[in-house]
C-alpha cells in the first residue's frame, strides 16, 4: 500500500478521543452498571464476616458467643443491611442478564426472557423460604 | 402538538465543531433552527448547512435508518440523526460519536471499526473452498430451513452504524477490543448452518480482544437501532469460548492451537 | 485499499478468562440465590431475635460445620462469592482507570480470593480435629 505510491501530503489531524476516568458518571446506565459492579465490595466483606464466624467457632464456645453477640452491634446490623441491599440489587441485575447468556431452546421454541425472569425469582423465593425454614426448624 | 400545520418553532441547537486546519480540540457552536413535528436531527443539520453555515461537515445518505452513516451523540446518547426527531427534545446538543477519533466536525474516523469487522471473517467459510469457487458455475444449493435461519437472523440485522461502539466503555478504554458489532457479526456467521468457519473465528473470539474484554455493561444493546442485541451475542460467545477452553484443556478441540 | 497481506498479522493469544469467568458465574449464582437467606439469618433473625435459632448454638453449629453437607454449604457460601467478587473488582479497577501491572492485579484479586478459599478449607479442617 505504501511503497509503490508516490507520497501525497495529507492535512488529516484526527482528534483522538480519550476516555475520562469519570465516564461512569456520564449517564444513568453507566452509573447503575458501576453500582452493580460495586456490589462485589459488600459481597467480599460479607465473605470475610462469614469466615470470621468460622474462625471463632474453631476457637471454642466463648469466642463463638462473642461473635454471635457482635452481630447485634448496631454497626454490624447496619453493615448487613447494606449487604442485603447489595445482594438483592445483584440478584435483580443477574436475573435480568442470565436469560441473555443461557438461551433455552427446545426445538424451534425459545423460552421467552420474561418466563426465565419469573422462574428465577420464584426459585429465589422458594429457596430463601426453604433455607430460613430449615435454619429455624433445625434442632427445635 | 399540531402535526398537520407547519409550526414556526425554533430550537436552540448546539453542535460540536472540529476543523483540523484551525482547531486543536473540539468546540461548541450554537444555532437557532426552525422545526416542525416531523423535523429529524439530520434535517436540522441540513438546515444549518444549507442556510446558516455551509462549513459544517457530517455524514448521511439514506435518511431512513438503513445506511448507518448518520450516527451522532444526541444529548449524550448515541443515535441515528435520521431516526431522532426535534419534537422529542427541548434543546439539542449534537456531537461526534464517542470513542472514535474525530476527523472533522461530526465525522468520526471509523476505520478501526471497519478493520475489526474484517478481522472476524464476516463471510461464509467452507472447508472445501471449491464449493465457493466463483469462477465455476454454481452447481449446488445450500439449503437452509426457517428454523436454521432464526438462529442468527437477529444478529444479521446490523447496519454498521457504530452506535454500539460509541456506547461501549470497554471499547473506549481499549480500542483493540473487537467490539459489539464485530463480535455479533462473528456470532451471526458462526450460527449459520451453511458456515464451517467456527474454528477460524475461535482464534479471535477466544482472545482478550475478543469476547473477553466485555464486562456486560449492556449499553450497546440499549442504543442499537436495529435490536441486534450485541451484548447477548458476546456473552453467549463467552459461554462458547469457555466450552472451547475446557475441551482444549482435555485436548478434544484443536481451535486456537494453530500458530 | 486494505490488503490484509501488507499489514503485519495481529496476534490473538487465547485468553485464560474462562477459568475465572466460570468461578465468577458460579459465584454470581450463589450470591443471587443463597446469600439473601444467609444475610437474613446472620443480619436480622439472629441479632434482632426475630425467631429462635437453635442451630446457632455452639454444639449444633459445630455439628453443622462438621457434617460433610454442612461444610460443603459453608464452603460454597464463602469461596464462590469471594471469587465472584474478586473477578468484578479486578475488572472494576480497570474500569476506574486504577490498574497497576497486570501480574500485581491478578495476585491481589484472584490471589486474595484463593487465600480466602484456603483459609476456609483450613478452618473447616480444624473444626474436625
Ligand atoms: S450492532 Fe446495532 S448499534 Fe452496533 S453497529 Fe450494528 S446496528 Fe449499529
Ligand atoms: S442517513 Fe442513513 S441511517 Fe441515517
Amino acid at each position: 500500500m505504501t511503497e509503490n505510491h508516490e507520497h501525497k501530503q495529507t492535512f488529516r489531524k484526527p482528534y483522538q478521543h480519550k476516555q475520562s476516568r469519570w465516564w461512569w458518571l456520564q449517564n444513568r446506565f453507566f452509573t447503575l452498571y458501576l453500582i452493580r459492579e460495586a456490589t462485589a465490595v459488600w459481597v467480599l466483606l460479607y465473605c470475610l464476616l462469614l469466615l470470621s464466624g468460622l474462625v471463632s467457632l474453631s476457637e471454642g464456645e466463648a469466642a463463638w458467643s462473642d461473635w454471635l453477640n457482635s452481630l447485634s452491634h448496631p454497626a454490624a446490623v447496619g453493615f448487613q443491611m447494606i449487604v442485603l441491599t447489595a445482594v438483592v440489587y445483584h440478584a435483580v441485575t443477574w436475573f435480568k442478564l442470565a436469560p441473555k447468556i443461557m438461551v433455552v431452546r427446545i426445538g424451534t421454541w425459545t423460552m421467552p426472557e420474561r418466563l426465565m425472569l419469573i422462574g428465577q425469582w420464584l426459585g429465589l423465593l422458594i429457596l430463601t423460604a426453604a433455607l430460613l425454614g430449615l435454619a429455624i426448624a433445625w434442632g427445635a | 402538538m399540531n402535526i398537520a400545520a407547519p409550526s414556526a418553532d425554533i430550537m436552540k441547537v448546539t453542535v460540536q465543531r472540529y476543523r483540523p486546519e484551525q482547531d486543536n480540540e473540539p468546540w461548541l457552536q450554537h444555532y437557532q433552527v426552525p422545526f416542525s413535528a416531523d423535523t429529524s436531527v439530520l434535517e436540522a443539520l441540513q438546515h444549518i448547512k444549507d442556510h446558516l453555515d455551509p462549513s459544517l461537515s457530517f455524514r448521511w445518505s439514506c435518511r431512513m435508518a438503513i445506511c448507518g452513516s448518520c450516527g451522532f451523540m444526541i444529548n449524550g446518547v448515541p443515535k441515528l440523526g435520521c431516526k431522532a426527531f426535534l419534537r422529542d427534545y427541548s434543546e439539542l446538543h449534537i456531537a461526534a460519536l464517542d470513542n472514535f477519533p474525530i476527523e472533522r466536525d461530526l465525522i468520526s474516523d471509523i476505520s478501526g471499526f471497519v478493520e475489526n469487522l474484517e478481522t472476524i471473517k464476516p463471510y461464509i467459510i467452507r472447508d472445501d473452498p471449491q464449493e465457493l469457487d466463483t469462477s465455476q458455475p454454481i452447481n449446488q444449493a445450500f439449503i437452509q430451513t426457517p428454523a436454521e435461519l432464526s438462529l442468527y437472523q437477529q444478529f444479521s440485522q446490523c447496519i454498521n452504524c457504530g452506535l454500539c461502539y460509541a456506547a461501549c466503555p470497554q471499547f473506549g478504554r481499549n480500542p483493540d477490543f473487537l467490539g459489539p458489532a464485530a463480535l455479533a457479526l462473528a456470532s451471526r456467521y458462526n450460527r449459520d448452518s451453511r458456515d464451517q468457519g467456527q474454528e477460524q473465528r475461535a482464534l479471535f473470539l477466544n482472545a482478550e480482544e475478543g469476547v473477553w474484554s466485555c464486562t456486560f455493561v449492556g449499553y450497546c444493546s440499549e442504543v442499537c437501532p436495529k435490536q441486534v442485541d450485541p451484548a447477548a451475542a458476546i456473552n453467549q460467545g463467552k459461554a462458547a469460548s469457555t466450552t472451547d477452553y475446557m475441551l482444549n484443556l482435555l485436548s478434544l478441540s484443536k481451535s486456537g492451537e494453530k500458530e | 485499499m486494505l490488503s490484509s497481506q501488507s499489514k503485519p498479522q495481529r496476534q490473538y493469544p487465547r485468553s485464560h478468562e474462562p477459568i475465572v469467568w466460570s468461578l465468577f458465574g458460579a459465584g454470581g449464582m450463589v450470591v443471587a440465590f443463597l446469600l439473601p437467606a444467609a444475610v437474613l439469618i446472620t443480619g436480622f433473625i439472629a441479632p434482632l431475635g426475630v425467631a429462635e435459632l437453635p442451630i446457632l448454638s455452639y454444639s449444633l453449629a459445630l455439628e453443622f460445620c462438621r457434617s460433610w453437607w454442612g461444610s460443603l454449604f459453608i464452603l460454597v457460601c464463602i469461596v464462590l462469592p469471594a471469587f465472584h467478587a474478586a473477578h468484578r473488582l479486578y475488572h472494576g479497577m480497570h474500569d476506574l482507570h486504577l490498574r497497576g501491572a497486570n501480574w500485581l492485579m491478578l495476585t491481589v484479586f484472584y490471589g486474595g480470593a484463593s487465600g480466602l478459599a484456603c483459609a476456609t478449607l483450613f478452618y473447616l479442617w480444624i473444626l474436625r480435629h
